[in-house]
């Protein structure tokens, strides 16, 4: 059969990405498996109806983010309109000093080096569902405005507005993690393990006993 | 007809009425009238197609503080062609501009070649055969 050829030459090699995705979206490996594996086969049923020529990556993430939404809202009883508060423009260049130095500084470039896999992977997903799948969409998939626009089905204003907040958004997050980790290694006072800690807070309360007055 | 863009603010509209950029119109020795930057609410107000018809006699100019705001829309290439125009002149002869640009784009390719997870082989098995494409 053409169509099952075709539908498999062109649509299985997106999965990887397909799959990334289900697991920002999603924040969990099973549910992630489970909502691709959903896409793959409510667009090889509707195959017939994608027209040949027109974009089947952005028709396979349509099907994605769809399935996503219905799959993660009907467990709500309204949609998830979380805001974010407005970050300031160029926000992780201004933390880095990046204003007042001069052309490839290492702060900068010791930064990016120093961010890992994971650290991205849980400032995306920090980001709450409206602007994490934009930013998803646009700096991780590479699409572009339009092609948002009509995957997501909003206005290609609603998309900038989401996109250009969310990547600030995820400088902030970026920022703090990536802080949180860097600066581990260099307060000595922190407990190095959770026993440590443990130590520390029974001799705290032998000092003094929580929720007991002390007696003359 | 809308009834949501009549009872409230959409996103967009907040959008631009959080980012005012406040640029007074100034005449221009040359005959050009010079209007404010309007960077990513320009986008807003001139709706999904890029406003390419300006006026011959129309000219831009962008600051620093226009390109840090409007940078990130700039680097889509989704500015209205106008504001487009006016960042690329900036930068080509603003050096710290150039450096910020840089940065921008090193934290793009940090975001996009790090969030990379390869689907499970036994799952992509598992696809595979749920849609008879073995």
């Amino acid at each position: 059969m053409a169509d099952q050829a075709t539908f498999a030459e062109e649509a299985m090699p997106l999965m990887d990405q397909l799959y990334s995705a289900a697991l920002r979206m999603t924040r969990n490996p099973a549910d992630a498996e489970d909502l691709v594996q959903e896409t793959y086969l409510k667009a090889y049923r509707g195959y017939e109806r994608f027209q040949e020529g027109t974009n089947l990556k952005a028709w396979m993430y349509r099907i994605l983010t769809n399935s996503y939404i219905n799959r993660y809202r009907a467990k709500q009883r309204r949609p998830d309109e979380t805001d974010i508060s407005d970050v300031e423009d160029m926000y992780l260049y201004r933390r880095l000093g990046g204003e007042h130095s001069d052309v490839g500084t290492s702060a900068e470039e010791a930064f990016l080096s120093s961010v890992t896999d994971s650290t991205v992977k849980a400032a995306i997903e920090a980001l709450p569902e409206n602007f994490r799948i934009a930013v998803l969409l646009a700096d991780v998939e590479g699409f572009a405005y339009k092609e948002i626009a009509e995957i997501l089905d909003i206005p290609i204003g609603t998309v900038m507005s989401r996109i250009h907040r969310g990547r600030k958004a995820l400088e902030k997050q970026l920022h703090e993690f990536a802080g949180e980790r860097n600066l581990l290694p260099d307060e000595p006072e922190e407990p190095a393990t959770v026993a440590d800690a443990a130590v520390q807070i029974d001799e705290y309360e032998q000092v003094a006993p929580a929720g007991e007055a002390v007696s003359p | 007809m809308n009834e949501d863009h009549s009872s409230r603010p959409s996103e967009s509209d907040v959008f631009a009425a959080s980012q005012p950029f406040v640029k007074p119109t100034e005449p221009s020795p040359f005959g050009l009238t010079a209007v404010p930057f309007a960077g990513v609410d320009a986008f807003n107000a001139a709706g999904p197609i890029p406003a390419m018809e300006q006026s011959p006699g129309t000219s831009i100019e962008a600051s620093c503080l226009d390109v840090h705001r409007s940078l990130s829309v700039y680097l889509d290439g989704e500015l209205a062609m106008t504001q487009q125009n006016a960042v690329r002149a900036h930068l080509s002869v603003c050096g710290p501009c150039q450096t910020a640009q840089a940065f921008q784009m090193q934290v793009r390719t940090t975001v996009a070649s790090k969030a990379f997870d390869p689907m499970p082989e036994d799952v992509r098995a598992r696809i595979t055969r749920a849609l008879g494409l073995e």
